[in-house]
């Protein structure tokens, strides 16, 4: 029998630490629970779009990569938090499989532009094109936060995505803004 | 040969501190392969690697090296292998040489890495 996805993604978030925030979700945790299951099956229809391979977003893919690798799939809940556009999530996901940030820009004007692009690479690969991700939404900056800062060789390098103590994640719920 | 030096960074023992110290192998090393120091197991690429289960890894800077570790420590160049060894208030990198490039600047990204702040979960033990 296959195990219902609400109660799967349930028992998954709460293995992640998140179990607070979902009981105190309103309207209901279940409403909670519904809406990132809409936004992980956007993210995994935009992951295969760009990648064209078989999507990570699959509830017994984040389960068992949660096994495997847990404090990848709390960043990438975390992030849920932050931003719904699936391209970001997409952008997220693919550098925590490993993806290089070669490029960040912003362009913001005081109520008239913002606009926030990644440009990542396959560190391993010299013949991949890079993935260029786009959002226009000025919420997703917060992604910023989860972002390794670091040196290499004395110059400036951001450096993968990484889960934020559960101190620091902000009582914003997800889907709160729209892209 | 290995075992010339050891680097202890304080640091918490979470997966995401040997995530982050492999990443930043890979600043240097981007053709870097992994294994399981305590298992044997092989990993091809960064995204094989799961974080939530090994605590000792090792790290070549690409096929040839580990090729060359695999036949014989004799046959492999000096800092041609790292050891990374995770413990729950900090990771060790066994090293050959931390004064020859690209080392030094590597064990000063990750040292840097690690006490980066709160956006990592390391900087309370630094």
């Amino acid at each position: 029998m296959t195990d219902n996805p609400t109660e799967v993604l349930r028992r998954l978030l709460h293995a992640q630490g998140f179990g607070p925030i979902l009981q105190a979700y309103s309207p209901s945790p279940d409403d909670l629970l519904s809406r990132l299951l809409a936004i992980l099956d956007k993210v995994a229809a935009e992951y295969h779009a760009r990648a064209g391979s078989s999507t990570p977003f699959t509830l017994e893919a984040l389960v068992a990569e949660s096994s495997r690798n847990p404090h990848k799939v709390r960043a990438f809940f975390q992030a849920t938090r932050l931003t719904n556009t699936p391209e970001m999530l997409v952008m997220v996901w693919r550098i925590l499989e490993g993806f290089s940030i070669q490029e960040i820009k912003m362009n913001y004007q005081k109520r008239c532009i913002f606009e926030f692009v990644v440009v990542l690479s396959r560190p391993e690969s010299q013949t991949e094109p890079q993935e260029t991700y786009r959002s226009t939404t000025i919420f997703d900056a917060r992604l910023l936060r989860h972002f390794g800062t670091a040196t290499a060789a004395g110059q400036p390098s951001f450096n993968g995505f990484f889960p934020l103590d559960q101190d620091y994640v902000t009582p914003e719920t997800v889907a709160t803004h729209s892209p | 040969m290995i075992g010339g030096t050891d680097i202890v960074i304080p640091a918490k023992g979470v997966p995401e501190t040997l995530d982050a110290c492999a990443r930043m192998v890979r600043e240097y090393w981007p053709m870097a392969r992994f294994e399981n120091a305590l298992t044997g197991e092989k990993f091809r690429q960064y995204a094989d690697v799961p974080f939530g289960y090994v605590r000792e890894l090792l790290i070549y800077p690409d096929p040839e090296a580990e090729s060359a570790w695999d036949q014989s420590d004799a046959d492999a160049a000096p800092n041609s292998m790292l050891y990374l060894i995770l413990s729950s208030e900090s990771v060790t990198i066994v090293l050959d040489d931390p004064i020859a490039e690209p080392m030094q600047s590597m064990l000063h990204s990750i040292h840097d890495f690690l006490r980066a702040g709160k956006v990592n979960t390391f900087a309370e033990a630094a």
